[in-house]
């Protein structure tokens, strides 16, 4: 691009607004990059470490619901989690099986799993069956 | 200092993000509501993604360069309308993966990063297309294809050009599960007549069908010039999508003979968009 010096072209420049979109934008995608890369450097390899825990039981007009609380210690994600949850009844025992599509690593995920009855059960047991690390 | 190739008042600046606006979000619009896509956020290895970024910026390069600004924009005006794009890609798709409760408080920063970078990069191709293809004919907005006649057939930039069309609408697709599906259903003998149809697609749109500005774009006046343009168009296509299903993960466990399956099924839609999408991404520009 050459000029002629007898007639100086006003140099383009961006206006404030463009200036401060970019500044927002070099932010947004240095801190998308870094986040990505110390993700990275920390991770480790290792399979899906899930943990499962009991949360609120509540009951409802005929039926007794289970608040079922997963999370997945593990560097690696769970897919199409499997969980069963045997109820204690002082009479007899009653199962209950809930399907969780993902559970990321880190992350956490409540699953309800439904009893028939309003009677509250002595104690719940719940236990990961099976999942898929995709 | 840079000497950009066009002044915009604060207002101008405005209407163009929100064009660009527009456009991401009607390019990305299909991913944006894919689950696929969220769930590739959090499977996927943070260094593919990463990878994902630099070649959807790349992607960016070429585009802003060859179609976006104008022939005389600098690398550096090209490269800091890539860093925008990319910006306001990360913005409109986070923005719309929490209004949809894709997104919320309780999400690990990993899964929630994940899924906003995954789907950012495809509206930041959109916000390039949108700013560009949506204006006012009079913005200058030319790149290659509006300054003057004889370079828009180029090589180079008219396969540029191509693969920036193939990702559109390779990258729409190839998250999802029927693809794959398609390409382990089928026998060899199927993909074999996919890959056919494809490049008959190919050749219809670009020579056949007289397409708006294929005329300008496509070189035809030999034989070999057109042979060549339909085989580039072809490979650009397949090229879109293979590093689109290997940027979702579609390439992960699976065989060589259902990974290249899997490139023919995709490289359908992504010869449509390497011929006419090309077509199409230049016709606002050569038309001003």
């Amino acid at each position: 691009m050459s000029q002629n010096k007898s007639e100086p072209r006003e140099r383009n420049a961006k206006n404030p607004l463009e200036w401060t979109v970019f500044g927002l934008s070099c932010l947004l995608v240095l801190g998308a990059v870094g986040f990505l890369i110390l993700t990275a450097i920390t991770r480790k390899d290792g399979p899906a470490d899930l943990r499962i825990a009991i949360g609120e039981i509540t009951t409802r007009a005929d039926s007794t619901l289970v608040t079922v609380i997963l999370t997945n210690e593990g560097t690696k994600t769970a897919a199409a989690v499997k969980i069963h949850l045997t109820a204690t009844y002082p009479a007899e025992e009653r199962g209950s099986d809930v399907d969780v599509d993902f559970v990321p690593r880190g992350g956490r995920r409540e699953a309800i799993a439904v009893f028939s009855g309003k009677e509250r059960p002595i104690q719940v047991i719940p236990k990961v069956i099976g999942y898929v690390e995709p | 200092m840079i000497d950009f190739s066009h002044h915009r008042t604060p207002s101008e600046s405005l209407q163009e993000y929100g064009r660009g606006l527009a456009g991401g979000l009607m390019f990305a619009m299909p991913l944006l509501f894919t689950m696929e896509v969220w769930w590739a956020g959090f499977i996927l290895h943070p260094l593919r993604i990463a990878a994902y970024m630099a070649a959807t910026f790349l992607i960016l390069l070429f585009y802003n360069r060859f179609v976006g600004l104008r022939k005389d924009a600098s690398f550096s005006e090209v490269a800091i309308d890539s860093v925008e794009e990319m910006g306001i890609g990360i913005l409109v798709a986070a923005l719309i993966l929490w209004l949809g409760g894709r997104i919320s408080a309780d999400m690990t920063f990993f899964e929630i990063g994940g899924k906003v970078i995954m789907e950012a990069m495809t509206v930041a191709i959109g916000v390039s297309v949108g700013t560009a293809q949506l204006g006012a004919s009079d913005d200058g907005d030319g790149g290659f294809a509006g300054e003057d006649g004889c370079s828009s057939k180029d090589y180079l930039p008219q396969a540029a050009v191509a693969l920036c069309g193939a990702v559109l609408f390779a990258a729409n697709i190839a998250p999802t599960d029927e693809i794959t599906v398609v390409a382990m259903e089928n026998s060899p003998e199927r993909i074999l007549l996919l890959c056919l149809f494809s490049l008959i697609l190919g050749s219809l749109v670009l020579h056949f069908s007289e397409f708006r500005g294929a005329s300008i774009h496509v070189a035809k006046d030999t034989i070999p010039l057109q042979i060549r343009g339909i085989v580039t168009t072809y490979a650009v296509a397949l090229v879109a999508s293979a590093a689109s299903l290997y940027f979702f993960g579609k390439f992960d466990d699976q065989t060589t003979y259902i990974m290249v399956a899997q490139t023919v099924v995709l490289g359908v839609p992504a010869v449509l968009g390497a011929s006419a999408g090309r077509l199409l991404l230049q016709t606002a520009s050569s038309s001003s």
